[in-house]
């Protein structure tokens, strides 16, 4: 999780704004564009824009699942 | 369809913002290149990391009632409970002036000020991978007593500390043993209650400061938090939060 939060961190504000908007506040786009005041294109644009930088920062990790399975052997096994 | 425009409709396919007629092109699309649907597992893959991480923030006591006074009629009062709202969330509270705006505006700032706060964010989720192992592992307790005058001595000479041990059976809330844990690295103590079928977890150990009490969700199990009297204590439990609330609240008392 340390990994999703430094990927979020790095994010221009604009983008990190949409991310959380969307992901914590679970609003519309049209609210969200609303909000922003920008066009819902751009939130589109940029929402998966921000998706894809924090999926880059974490590199293969996510594909491979591996830190959902972290998390699972902490819990599993006590390792 | 092009591919290299279809980056910002793949992002909202997954975000189901998409009419039915989108999708349905989407989705005939993605049936046939590869390219289009890893980035679609891409995205799924973070949101989803997103939604089960640590990033409900705790709402700190008060927050609710400090942002009503803020969106009181008036001069315009910066809210004073946060230090470090960033600059562009003020902006974007200012560009205009609804409640809603503000109040969004302050959410978000405590948002990134929990970001910061990333050694109370970790703690949690360490609180969390400790009270899922203990059930997964079936072990809750090292001392099996509803006696809280058995449970306590039996951290003598194990812990640098003596935990506060209290028994609420008569409220419902029974003691049923304790057990050491770790939390970044130190020895903690953790005291185990049921609220009928549901386990409680408490970690405790000293902490000098005094924390707000704070309530939050992880993983769908509700957490209370805050410190006082020279020691800390992190409550988690499948219980749902208004009950895990009234179990708080005794021990805090």
């Amino acid at each position: 999780m340390q990994q999703v939060w430094k990927a979020i961190e790095k994010l221009e504000p604009e983008f990190r704004e949409v991310l959380v908007l969307r992901e914590l506040e679970g609003l519309s786009y049209k609210e969200i564009a609303g909000i922003t005041e920008a066009p819902l294109g751009t939130v589109m644009s940029r929402l998966s824009r921000a998706r894809e930088h924090i999926r880059r920062c974490l590199g293969t990790e996510i594909r491979r699942g591996r830190i959902l399975h972290k998390e699972g052997r902490n819990a599993v096994s006590g390792q | 369809m092009l591919c290299r425009d279809s980056k910002k409709l793949l992002g909202a396919y997954v975000d189901n913002e998409l009419d039915v007629v989108q999708s349905a092109a989407l989705e005939e699309h993605l049936g046939d290149c590869a390219d289009c649907q890893a980035f679609v597992e891409d995205q799924q893959a973070v949101k989803g990391l997103l939604q089960q991480g640590n990033f409900r923030f705790s709402v700190p006591a008060g927050f609710h009632e400090q942002i009503k006074r803020s969106l009181e009629p008036g001069p315009a009062k910066k809210a004073r409970f946060w230090p470090a709202t960033p600059a562009w969330a003020w902006k974007l509270a200012t560009g205009f002036a609804t409640a809603a705006a503000l109040a969004l505006a302050i959410a978000l700032g405590v948002v990134l000020h929990q970001q910061s706060n990333t050694g109370q964010a970790f703690a949690q989720n360490e609180v969390v991978d400790n009270h899922i192992r203990s059930l997964l592992m079936n072990h809750l307790a090292d001392v099996d007593s509803t006696d809280q005058h058995t449970v306590k001595p039996w951290f003598n000479g194990k812990l640098s500390f003596s935990p506060k041990v209290t028994d609420f059976s008569d409220k419902g809330f029974p003691l049923i043993g304790g057990r050491l844990d770790t939390m970044e690295g130190e020895t903690v103590a953790a005291l185990v209650y049921k609220r009928r079928q549901h386990v409680i977890n408490v970690f405790t150990c000293p902490h000098t400061d005094a924390i707000t009490p704070a309530a939050s969700e992880q993983r769908g199990y509700h957490i209370v938090h805050w410190a006082d009297g020279g020691m800390e204590y992190w409550v988690i439990s499948d219980v749902n939060a208004g009950e895990l609330q009234q179990f708080a609240d005794l021990l805090r008392h």
